[in-house]
């Protein structure tokens, strides 16, 4: 999942991202407004997490923005303004949801990840193919009922193979949904990541290639 | 039976009581009418009477009983006769004019009454309105005005007057509710990054005593910021009050203090500090007044460039105690002064500027010269940086003799460019000396030398 991190505090941003990171979320950092809009404008982003009081263009803006250019992005505000009158004026603005700080990670992602399932066709709380279960929630895996060793990176490319239902994705696709912009778009890591999930997920293999660089589960 | 009787009385005096001034408007009015109707009917009446004098034959003129005589005899009956008659039809005549007079008066009251009520309904109308609306006007709607249409009269000017009031009571909500935003979002960060840096190092899959350690310095830092920031909310809060202590304080003292813990400071920007601190005597809270000099010394410092310079001069003009600190940096236009007295208000960009500063120090020195009855002066200087100037009320009942001679030298050329003269400077000894040196040359600084802050 591809999330855009606004947020004008440096080292709050950074922090936020690391463990997002280690969430296996592909996450972006924009510190004000104008940043995140040529952001958007770039990148197709599934969640974007905005801090509603940026400098330069005002987080209001750019959700306005957003809604404006008809971005398909889920919009969590992440705000310290907790009054009710904040909390319904930034939804009535076009977020999809609201955060007030301090926050507990565990509920941020959370929240990322159930305005995340809102954006496609409905999916489970668990995915499942086969004899292969994966809880996005607890970051879990296991094959028949063996829990796997997998990295965030490998459980997110996982993931994203099962939520599109066996349709082909392309390496590019894999590249810009799972991975942040700090990745080298010419980099062999995709394949790379498919082979060791191929090993560690075992036989009978699931992971199927498609020609021209297309995997499928 | 008495209960039944008084709860008839109520809604009587309910009614009376909530339309007082529209029947007391129609009971003068209609008075009023009664009043100068019957006035001007009995004038009518005497003026009818005279002029129809009772037929009298000895009060009568012979010119007069002549005529009467002629007339009577015309008509063969008696002088007598004719007189007793006219008698009898002026009785009449009266009586009936009496009779109508009443009747009209008491007809035209009647009218009065009606047509005062009415016109008292009118004009009462709009004050209807503006009662109603100002009922319904709370917090949530400030922004309603009356906005009375009709004649510039009182009512129009009692609802131009509710406006004003309106206008002024949102902005101060407003800016009530902007400064507890800011607060809130000030305040809450830190406590958020605090808490991601902790939750962040907690969750860590494979940590380090090194990782550890820069997650506590971290946090440290984010807590000590944090700190700093309810001192200042609190020294906000209690300079917005009235004043707990009123002492006796020399500002040249109170400069000379804030100076020399500023010292480290202003060495390490190499940034000169050049001070004239001439007895300035105030009446204050010395802790607010340190505070005071505190904020604007620290503010000079932080807001400066390399190898920039502070200014900081104290004196008493025509008895009133002034702090002036000058300081050079970089361009403030005019127009932002007054947003940088809001709190969490900071140079260049807007508050969301994290440059390590809270956006308190000019609200609270704002706050502070208020509650001191001062006046704050803030300048933007052509080539960047600031001028400040606090002039305090006069010291009326402080003694001549502890302020006598600095006070006399200023009164005779009060707009006497003083003499730059060192008292601190940040950078070196050599930088003294040479300032000691030009203060020697450009004339008597005989209160410098003994005002407390060389000493």
């Amino acid at each position: 999942m591809r999330v855009l991190l606004v947020e004008d505090h440096r080292e709050l941003a950074e922090t936020i991202a690391t463990v997002l990171r280690r969430e296996g979320l592909a996450v972006d950092v924009a510190f004000d407004g104008r940043q995140a809009l040529a952001q958007t404008g770039v990148y197709d982003y599934d969640v974007i997490v905005l801090d509603r009081d940026l400098p330069g263009v005002h987080g209001d803006q750019v959700c306005r923005t957003l809604i404006d250019q008809g971005s398909q992005s889920k919009v969590l505000m992440l705000t310290a303004a907790d009054a009710l009158e904040d909390r319904v004026e930034g939804l009535g603005l076009g977020a999809d949801d609201y955060l007030t700080k301090p926050f507990a990670f565990a509920e941020l992602i959370a929240r990322i990840r159930a305005i995340n399932r809102r954006s496609g066709p409905p999916l489970p709380p668990v995915l499942a193919r086969g004899d292969l279960r994966l809880d996005p929630a607890l970051r879990v895996a296991t094959r028949r009922g063996h829990r796997l060793a997998l990295s965030p990176k490998e459980l997110a490319v996982l993931e994203y193979l099962l939520t599109a239902h066996g349709r082909v994705v392309s390496a590019e696709e894999l590249l810009g949904r799972v991975w942040d912009q700090a990745i080298d778009p010419f980099t062999t890591t995709v394949k790379v990541t498919i082979r060791r999930l191929r090993a560690k997920l075992g036989d009978p293999p699931l992971i199927e290639t498609v020609r021209e660089g297309g995997y499928r589960i | 039976m008495s209960t039944s009787h008084s709860d008839r009385r109520i809604p009587i005096l309910a009614v009376r009581s909530r339309r007082t001034i529209r029947f007391r408007l129609t009971a003068i009015y209609a008075s009023l009418f009664l009043i100068s109707g019957a006035l001007l009917l009995t004038i009518g009446y005497h003026f009818v009477t005279d002029v129809l004098p009772a037929p009298d034959p000895h009060h009568m003129g012979p010119a007069d009983k002549a005529a009467n005589e002629v007339f009577a005899a015309r008509r063969h009956i008696t002088l007598a006769t004719l007189l007793s008659e006219q008698g009898r039809w002026r009785a009449h005549a009266l009586h009936k004019l009496l009779a109508e007079n009443i009747a009209l008066l008491a007809g035209l009251s009647l009218l009065s009454v009606a047509l005062g009520w009415l016109t008292a309904t009118r004009a009462l109308r709009p004050l209807r309105r503006i009662t109603n609306t100002t009922k319904n006007i709370s917090a949530r709607n400030l922004n309603e005005r009356l906005d009375l249409e009709g004649p510039d009269d009182e009512l129009k000017e009692l609802s131009a007057t509710i406006d004003e009031l309106l206008a002024r009571l949102e902005r101060s909500f407003q800016s009530q509710r902007r400064f507890v935003a800011n607060a809130s979002h000030e305040l809450r960060t830190p406590l958020a990054l605090e808490q991601a840096l902790l939750e962040a190092a907690l969750t860590e899959p494979h940590p380090t005593a090194t990782s550890w350690r820069t997650t506590c310095e971290r946090a440290l830092a984010s807590s000590k910021h944090q700190t700093r920031l309810l001192e200042a909310l609190l020294a906000l809060a209690r300079s917005e009050r009235a004043l707990d202590r009123n002492e006796p304080i020399d500002l040249a003292v109170m400069a000379s203090r804030v100076l020399d813990a500023h010292q480290a400071e202003a060495q390490r920007q190499h940034i000169k500090i050049t001070a004239q601190l001439d007895p300035a005597p105030v009446t204050g809270d010395p802790r607010l007044i340190e505070r005071l000099i505190d904020n604007l010394t620290d503010n000079a410092l932080s807001h400066n460039q390399h190898h920039g310079s502070v200014q900081i001069t104290t004196t008493t003009v025509d008895s009133r105690a002034v702090l002036s600190i000058i300081n050079t940096g970089p361009d403030v236009r005019a127009a932002d002064i007054s947003r940088l007295l809001q709190p969490f208000q900071r140079y260049g960009a807007d508050r969301t500027n994290h440059t390590g500063g809270l956006g308190l120090g000019l609200s609270i020195v704002h706050a502070i010269t208020s509650a001191h009855n001062a006046q704050l002066d803030i300048h933007p200087r052509q080539r960047g940086g600031l001028a400040i100037e606090v002039r305090f009320a006069p010291q009326v009942a402080l003694d001549q003799a502890k302020t006598g001679h600095a006070s006399s030298q200023r009164e005779e050329c009060p707009s006497l460019p003083r003499p730059r003269s060192d008292s601190r400077s940040a950078a070196s000894t050599a930088v003294r000396t040479a300032n000691m040196a030009a203060s020697e040359a450009s004339g008597p600084r005989a209160a410098i030398q003994e005002s407390p802050a060389l000493r």
